[in-house]
């Protein structure tokens, strides 16, 4: 039954939406409990599975039933070292979501589906082996998060919503210009076939507007803004700061992820020609997004506008991984990925609970942090040199193989990795600022009186507290999954 | 003559042989004459309803089930796969429309529908005719069958002056196309000695014969209202009640296209250039539809546009056929799949449309008033965006595909950007009913003016604006009858209904694939 597992995982979402669908009005706060056992059961298997299937070595799990044979496109979801961490913290996250949720009780049923619809999306982008099923998914993801930001959201919701649904649509359409292209040159939506059939089918022709070359910006389109890269980023800090808490931390610890994954199962493997093309590009625009982002984030007075320009500098530091092109490399990005989506994710989280209290996010008004609420300094001050980057934290695992993959990457000249080192030094000292402002300091008028975390609050918080110094101090928690991968991935580029 | 062993009408007429699949059109007049003297008849308008519903549907399961492949009178009529899944949609929607009439028509607050029924009927006789037929004239009469009773539609209250005017203009339109139509038809017939596509396949490719093509796809181009033969459908379509053009401006277009990409697909071996025609007329017809569609405020006017840019897809598939791809009958059926996924969502809308009111602004707040509809509207806009897993998601691949398959990526990445400039006001319709304040309600102010601050205004106010900027101040709100009525048990089994095709036909997409290529 092993292959039958991960489809109830990516489908079983769906039986809460239909549970909740079915929930009369007068019980609607118990949409909650369907949510929480969902999420939960999911994590359980999710678990489950990795440790019973979970090795590196090629595909596990892999199911293939035949969708529209008429082209060629299947049912096809398997998991390797690349997805496995995805999908176990994207499940993690959910579970804590749902969790951090408790207290929405503004037409909680459609709160709570469109939560596990988002999660199906997700686990099903992370576990779809053929590009059409990837699409499918990639865009029903658009659809929950445009409902949760647009209902649930702060005071500029409504923008927000459309300028996220426009902005990732437009990017994604061209990605599905890409898929199409793909299939016509090689006859395959399978992303595990065409690893070897895209070379041939292009004969390693990857220059300067080859038609490599073009396919491999239709998909940098969307991929791009997902991540987000530099200049296409622009969506990010409306969504993340307008959306409601769990929607910002499912946006930041496993959206963005969308992204990152893609360029390792898709656009690097299989347009390997053009990927060494556009390398050297690929570098610049990271290093552009770490800057960049650290830049703007010392800049912030809302402390939530902070966090998501932080994501844009984090990110950065996976797409620096993956433009070197190395083992390293590879490895670095996928720290990132889960490092940024623990970190943020917890980050996010905690901004929710302090507005929850507060009803501000100016970082101006939030000082004395420390003296009125301990515990959630502890957590915040934790959360916050993981996100630096300090050592035996899960940050540093990522940042740390990024710089040194840049660094003995041929394709990227030593000056980038100067300057992504300098971005991690801005990135310590915005988050210092942050913590000198909002931490310490005599408590402020709004932060005197608050409570501090309930017992609910710390559930959502320990078990990411545990995951990142957990991922810091035993760094093979992830890279026994992603080195193999990464390994193979890399033998393509000689190193 | 192919007739199949196991069809299942014919067996049970054994003395018809394979002319049992005209059955079906026999249940349709029954229908039709039931309906023209409904008031003599038990049930009167609603039993018209009744037995256009009854007919439809088995006249739907008729050709289901039917085997494809009978040539009917001698060579005339050939009814292949694709003709059978075209007939299946037209009596399918035709039910669904009945199915709602049924419920709103005489108590159920739309006054008289009797005739409407017939005329629907009468229409769907001439669709399901038509997409089978493979004589020139039959094609020709047919059309006309099929649009004709879509005119009285447009105008059936004839106390609505802006009605009649639509109806007028529609009218006179399609009437010059249709002569220009039979003008070049007649060369055709003409030039090939014979009426019928075997005759089509054979001309000479000259001057002459491609001026007739010209013309005879032209009158199609109208009456599918492709850009620049479209300035018809706006007029007439606002002049229009929502639930009469709900069936007025779907099955018309579905028979219409269907039989431009089988004229298509015969006549393109021997006069190639009429690819290039199509192309221009495609390229134009998605700039022109996409980017009007976005000033408008009134739903009707803004499907028109729709529409327009739908038929654009539609001759880019067709225009790719006809340069003489590999896979030609997989375009042909792409074609087909799209207008089908087109027409349910625009019965969709304009069936909400006569609930709702004719304006964007009218949707305001829908989604607190009616959920379910909101809903509705936001799956069967989410199909027409093309998002997945909806019907409207795969008619959108396969043109991709195809255009992809034809090396021509430009015209690809070209056909993507309109994609996306579509959903810019198809998301309207949705973010109409999910943020939009209904009236009554003025709190939230600070919202509003923060969202107008970033260039994003209240669709009201966006509607406003774009009202006093891109339309006469004067015309009234032409506001569809019955405004804002509740809805019936059958209108809401209709719309579910199409919801359910809407994605089913999505995620369970191979059956109707197979069913489409008849394999």
């Amino acid at each position: 039954m092993p292959s039958f597992m991960l489809s109830l995982i990516i489908f079983l979402p769906l039986v809460g939406v239909l549970a909740i669908a079915l929930l009369p009005k007068r019980y609607e706060l118990y949409a909650k409990w369907a949510a929480l056992v969902i999420t939960v059961a999911n994590f359980a298997l999710t678990t489950w599975m990795v440790i019973a299937y979970g090795r590196a070595d090629g595909m596990q799990l892999e199911q293939k039933i035949a969708w529209i044979p008429q082209i060629n496109v299947n049912y096809h979801v398997g998991l390797d070292g690349l997805s496995f961490p995805l999908v176990m913290l994207s499940t993690f996250l959910f579970m804590l979501a749902v969790v951090a949720s408790w207290k929405i009780d503004v037409k909680p049923r459609l709160y709570f589906s469109m939560l596990l619809l988002l999660s199906m999306g997700l686990t099903g982008v992370f576990a779809a082996l053929d590009l059409v099923l990837f699409y499918v998914f990639w865009e029903i993801v658009l659809v929950p998060m445009f409902f949760l930001i647009s209902q649930w959201g702060g005071a500029r919701r409504r923008y927000a919503a459309m300028k996220f649904f426009l902005y990732t649509f437009l990017g994604s359409v061209f990605m599905l210009v890409g898929i199409v292209a793909l299939f016509i040159m090689t006859g395959s939506f399978n992303m595990v076939e065409l690893r070897e059939l895209a070379p041939i089918a292009f004969a390693g022709e990857g220059g300067l507007w080859s038609l490599q070359w073009w396919i491999f910006l239709a998909f940098f389109l969307a991929l791009a803004v997902k991540v987000p890269v530099f200049p296409l980023h622009t969506w990010l800090p409306d969504a993340h700061v307008q959306a409601p808490t769990a929607a910002s931390v499912l946006l930041a610890g496993v959206m963005l992820k969308m992204g990152t994954y893609a360029f390792l199962r898709i656009s690097v493997p299989i347009l390997p020609d053009a990927f060494e093309t556009w390398q050297l590009t690929l570098g610049i625009l990271a290093v552009i997004s770490i800057l960049y982002g650290a830049i703007v984030a010392f800049a912030q007075t809302d402390i939530k506008k902070l966090v998501a320009y932080s994501s844009v500098s984090h990110m950065g530091f996976a797409m620096l991984g993956i433009a070197a092109g190395t083992a390293t490399g590879f490895n670095a990005a996928m720290a990132v990925n889960i490092s940024h989506g623990l970190t943020t994710g917890m980050l996010f989280f905690m901004v929710g609970m302090i507005y929850e209290r507060t009803k501000t996010l100016r970082i101006s008004e939030l000082s004395g942090i420390a003296a009125q609420m301990p515990r959630f300094a502890g957590f915040f001050c934790l959360a916050s040199f993981a996100s630096m980057g300090l050592p035996l934290l899960s940050g540093f695992v990522g940042e740390f193989l990024s710089i040194l993959s840049s660094w003995e990457s041929p394709a990227l000249p030593p000056v980038l990795t100067i300057l992504a080192g300098i971005g991690i030094l801005c990135g310590g000292a915005y988050m210092l600022w942050l913590m000198q402002r909002s931490i310490f300091g005599e408590p402020s008028e709004k932060v005197a009186g608050q409570k501090d975390l309930n017992l609910r609050e710390i559930a959502v918080l320990a078990p990411i507290t545990v995951m990142i110094v957990v991922i810091g101090v035993y760094w093979n928690t992830i890279l026994q999954f992603t080195d193999p991968f990464a390994t193979d991935l890399a033998r393509i580029f000689g190193a | 003559m192919v007739v199949g062993q196991t069809d299942i009408v014919s067996s049970f007429l054994p003395p018809f042989q394979g002319y049992g699949i005209l059955l079906p059109i026999a249940l349709l007049l029954i229908a039709a004459f039931w309906a023209l003297f409904a008031n003599l008849l038990p049930g009167k308008d609603r039993g018209a309803s009744l037995v256009g519903l009854a007919c439809s549907v088995l006249a739907t399961l008729c050709y289901g089930f039917s085997v494809p492949g009978a040539l009917l009178f001698g060579g005339r009529y050939f009814f292949t796969p694709d003709a059978r899944f075209a007939a299946v949609i037209i009596c399918l929607l035709a039910a669904l429309w009945c199915l709602w009439t049924f419920g709103s028509g005489q108590n159920g607050g739309l006054g008289r529908t009797r005739e409407a029924v017939a005329f629907a009927m009468l229409s769907a006789i001439g669709a399901v005719i038509a997409v089978a037929a493979t004589d020139i004239i039959v094609i020709i009469l047919a059309l006309e069958l099929a649009t004709m009773p879509s005119y009285v539609l447009v105008g059936y209250r004839r106390y609505r002056i802006k009605g009649l005017e639509g109806a007028m203009k529609y009218f006179l339109l399609s009437v010059l196309t249709t002569l220009i139509m039979l003008y070049g038809a007649s060369f055709l017939v003409g030039l090939s000695a014979s009426t019928t596509f075997a005759g089509l396949a054979s001309l000479s490719n000259n001057a002459l014969t491609l001026i007739a093509v010209g013309m005879v796809v032209l009158g199609m181009f109208a009456k599918m209202s492709a850009a620049p033969f479209h300035w018809w459908a706006p007029d007439a379509y606002e002049g229009a009640e929502s639930w009469a053009l709900s069936f007025a401006a779907v099955v018309p277009k579905v028979a219409v296209t269907v039989v431009l990409a089988r004229l298509i697909f015969i006549i393109s071996q021997p006069v190639p250039q009429v690819a290039e025609m199509l192309m221009v007329m495609a390229i134009f017809s998605m700039i022109v539809g996409s980017f009007a569609a976005l000033m408008q405020v009134n739903i009707r006017r803004m499907m028109a546009y729709s529409g327009v840019s739908s038929a654009g897809f539609i001759l880019l598939v067709i225009a790719m056929m006809a340069m003489g791809l590999d896979g030609s009958l997989f375009a042909l059926n792409a074609a087909i799949l799209y207008v089908a996924a087109a027409a349910f969502a625009t019965m969709g809308v304009l069936f909400i449309s006569a609930h709702e009111g004719s304006m964007v602004a009218d949707l305001n707040g829908l989604s607190e008033r009616r959920p379910g509809a909101a809903w509705a509207l936001a799956i069967i806009a989410v199909s027409m965006i093309g998002v997945p897993p909806t019907l409207g998601f795969f008619a959108k691949l396969n043109v991709f595909l195809i255009t992809a398959a034809a090396q021509q990526y430009a015209l690809l990445v070209f056909a993507v950007v309109m994609v996306v400039v579509s959903a810019f006001y198809y998301i309207r319709l949705i973010r109409a009913s999910f943020f939009g304040e209904s009236q009554k309600k003025t709190t939230v102010v600070t919202d509003a003016l923060d969202a107008e601050k970033e260039g994003m205004a209240d669709s009201q106010n966006l509607a406003a604006e774009i009202e006093a900027t891109f339309t006469d101040a004067d015309i009234e709100p032409a506001t569809s009858y019955p405004a804002k009525t509740s809805y019936s048990p059958c209108a809401v089994a209709a719309i579910v209904l199409i919801v359910v095709v809407l994605m089913a036909a999505g995620i369970f997409h191979n059956p109707i694939m197979t069913f489409l290529a008849g394999s």
